[in-house]
């Protein structure tokens, strides 16, 4: 190798000697190079800083400038603006959708009015009256609904809040809150509780609401002037309307049960049990002369063990919230969600079982009347099944009617004879008349496709006689599932009506 | 600064050129081979050692061998043989080519080149001042590509024979 290095440095003497080649003049190149380098730092300096104010500046505007706008859809009047922006009063006419942010949807019911608050990322509404549902992507920014005792602020959810309240009035006083997904706090005078899925509670609790009927004058500590925690001063304003006159079907009885898994801070209030449908006062106070005869004398001012209408009242609404969660969540209830929907109607109907036990155990005159009421929501709740042509629905409910039945049957056997047995086994056989007159008056009026429901006698009085069962066949056998066969009864009666053959096997009054 | 940097740039960039040539870099990679090795020596600053001694060549040289070094790596499969070529070629540079025996190198080149045959120098002219390739100098010769590439050797190996001769001899005088 070193030969061909001595040849190479030859060849370089000969190139520097002979040839034409000359070394390059590279000053001026080297001092532009030289000089350029010196600069390069600070031009890289300079870029990466312009680069991050650019970011920066991208980054700004991505977050405020494209902050979407609220809109709302549907039959709405805006009051107190021209257009839908923060402090704007939006009453819905008719059905009504609002999207805030992006974010958060509301739905508003008819008669809704609701003031839009917040700020972008901060999405606030506060309620006036109705009932609004929301459904919100909290990854987004926070949301947060305002009424007049307090606040819910969501942890991710899809939640419902109806304003208890009288129409025409600030109504938001009280709220029915019900999650459906996820999480919800709702804060107020009485403190913050958490509210997981499947929860519905109304708001202010039972002892909040005694003490402001009762004007206690206990305060709770104050954030600030005007509102603490997030609530109005007007929440310790009262409407006489509303002291006197909870209403609604479920609204006004607290979950004690639900409350004390929650948090355990909520009691029932006594004053609080009357719910549509109940019975009138001296009803009431018969009950309550029951109860004290069976407590004795030291039972009179006390609290009863065990409040058995509550109880009842929480089951019937729980079956009610099943049903209306799943066929809120059922795409196609024609299809295989019927099973599903009965299997879960079957177990709503089990629970109902057991709660009918052990109120009959406690007071079985208050059972009774529970009965009664019950039967009559199931009847209604029944009418409208067949009305939207739901007859998988419809029959789960006959079934649980029949059960109910049964239950007040089995109390009133029960019962010592007397004056009173006869006059509740009166008021049952006149309920159960009823109830199958309607059935088969609704039978007539629906359409082919449901007369196949089994468990209801399509013609004649069979169900008006009081030897015959009041709904007719009995419930099919069931498979592995819990679920009636209703094929066996539809191949006994070629035309879709199911015959009285298995009539006698239920049980009547 | 301006005046330093043209001094120092004026006073070595031929030896550092041909340095690079010898080294095999082509024209083009020789110039900007030149051009990096001045600017980091200036980036740099020439050693306090390298200043009192006065072997400021020395030490530019040793930064355009890393350039070409680096300049080979990037092209060669095996990085390796870069190292070992140029460990080799630097005995070679520098036990013949320094400040002082330069000029008797050409010197003697000279001598030599008036004392070669007619032949050999009429080839060694159409290689280094007609810059002919091999393919235009193996049509004019009559030969092939590799006869020629075989007679330049011949010739420059003749040639290197009678300068060493010439400088000992100088030497011995």
């Amino acid at each position: 190798m070193k030969d061909y290095f001595k040849d190479r440095f030859i060849d370089t003497l000969l190139k520097q000697e002979i040839g034409p080649e000359e070394a390059p003049d590279v000053r001026e190149e080297v001092r532009r190079r030289f000089d350029g380098s010196r600069n390069k730092r600070r031009v890289l300096y300079a870029t990466a800083a312009a680069l991050m104010l650019v970011v920066g500046a991208a980054l700004l505007f991505l977050r405020t400038g494209r902050y979407p706008e609220s809109s709302v859809t549907g039959s709405y009047v805006l009051k107190e603006a021209e257009s839908l922006k923060r402090g704007a009063l939006v009453q819905a006419t008719g059905g009504a959708s609002i999207s805030l942010g992006g974010y958060c949807k509301i739905e508003m019911n008819e008669g809704t009015m609701l003031r839009l608050e917040g700020e972008p990322h901060r999405e606030q509404v506060f309620l006036h009256k109705g009932s609004i549902t929301c459904t919100v992507r909290p990854e987004r920014g926070r949301f947060s609904v305002g009424f007049e005792t307090g606040r819910i602020r969501v942890i991710g959810t899809r939640f419902r809040v109806t304003a208890l309240g009288p129409e025409g009035t600030k109504s938001s006083t009280r709220v029915q809150v019900r999650v459906i997904k996820g999480r919800i706090a709702v804060t107020g005078t009485w403190g913050q509780r958490v509210l997981t899925a499947g929860r519905e509670t109304q708001f202010p609790p039972s002892d909040e609401k005694e003490k402001e009927r009762t004007g206690d004058q206990e305060q709770p500590k104050t954030n600030g002037p005007g509102r603490e925690n997030g609530i109005p001063d007007s929440a310790r304003r009262q409407e006489p309307d509303q002291q006197t006159t909870p209403e609604g079907p479920v609204r006004d009885q607290p979950d004690r049960t639900a409350d004390n898994q929650d948090s355990g801070q909520v009691r029932e209030s006594p004053e609080k049990e009357t719910t549509v449908g109940e019975s009138p006062k001296p009803e009431r106070s018969k009950t309550e002369a029951a109860r004290s005869e069976r407590d004795g004398a030291a039972g009179r001012d006390e609290k009863p063990k065990r409040e058995a209408p509550n109880n009842i009242h929480r089951t019937a609404a729980r079956c009610q919230e099943a049903l209306e969660v799943l066929a809120a969540h059922l795409p196609k209830p024609q299809r295989s969600g019927v099973r599903d929907a009965a299997q879960e109607v079957m177990l709503a109907e089990q629970e109902l079982q057991m709660r009918l036990k052990l109120a009959a155990s406690e007071n079985a005159d208050e059972a009774i009347q529970m009965h009664f009421q019950h039967l009559e929501k199931l009847s209604r709740s029944l009418q409208r099944s067949l009305q939207r042509k739901r007859p998988a629905m419809a029959w789960q409910k006959a079934a649980l009617m029949r059960a109910t039945v049964q239950m007040a049957e089995k109390q009133l056997r029960r019962e010592p004879e007397g004056q009173r047995r006869e006059e509740a086994q009166r008021r049952l056989r006149s309920l159960l008349s009823r109830s199958a007159t309607r059935m088969k008056q609704l039978l007539k009026t629906a359409p082919p496709e449901l007369c196949h429901i089994p468990g209801f006698v399509s013609s004649g009085s069979t169900a008006e006689s009081k030897d015959a069962p009041p709904f007719g066949k009995p419930p099919a056998e069931r498979n592995n599932h819990g679920v009636k066969d209703h094929r066996k009864e539809n191949e006994a009666a070629p035309n879709g009506i199911p015959s009285r053959k298995g009539s006698k096997e239920a049980t009547g009054p | 600064m301006t005046e330093e940097l043209d001094s120092i740039v004026e006073q070595h960039q031929e030896e550092l050129y041909y340095y690079l040539r010898y080294l095999g870099a082509g024209k083009n990679t020789a110039e900007d081979l030149l051009q990096k090795t001045f600017v980091v020596a200036l980036k740099k600053g020439f050693p306090e050692d390298v200043e009192k001694s006065g072997n400021q060549i020395g030490w530019l040289r040793g930064i355009a061998r890393n350039m070409f070094l680096r300049w080979c790596n990037a092209r060669e499969r095996r990085p390796d043989l870069c190292s070992e070529f140029l460990k080799v070629a630097e005995t070679v540079w520098a036990a013949n080519y320094d400040q002082e025996s330069k000029p008797e190198n050409i010197r003697a080149l000279r001598k030599c080149l008036e004392e070669l045959e007619e032949k050999d120098r009429k080839v060694l002219m159409m290689r280094y001042r007609e810059e002919y390739s091999r393919k235009e100098m193996a049509e004019k010769l009559g030969l092939t590509e590799n006869g020629v590439k075989s007679l330049l050797r011949r010739v420059r190996a003749r040639l290197l024979k009678c300068v060493e001769a010439r400088l000992l001899r100088e030497e011995y005088r």
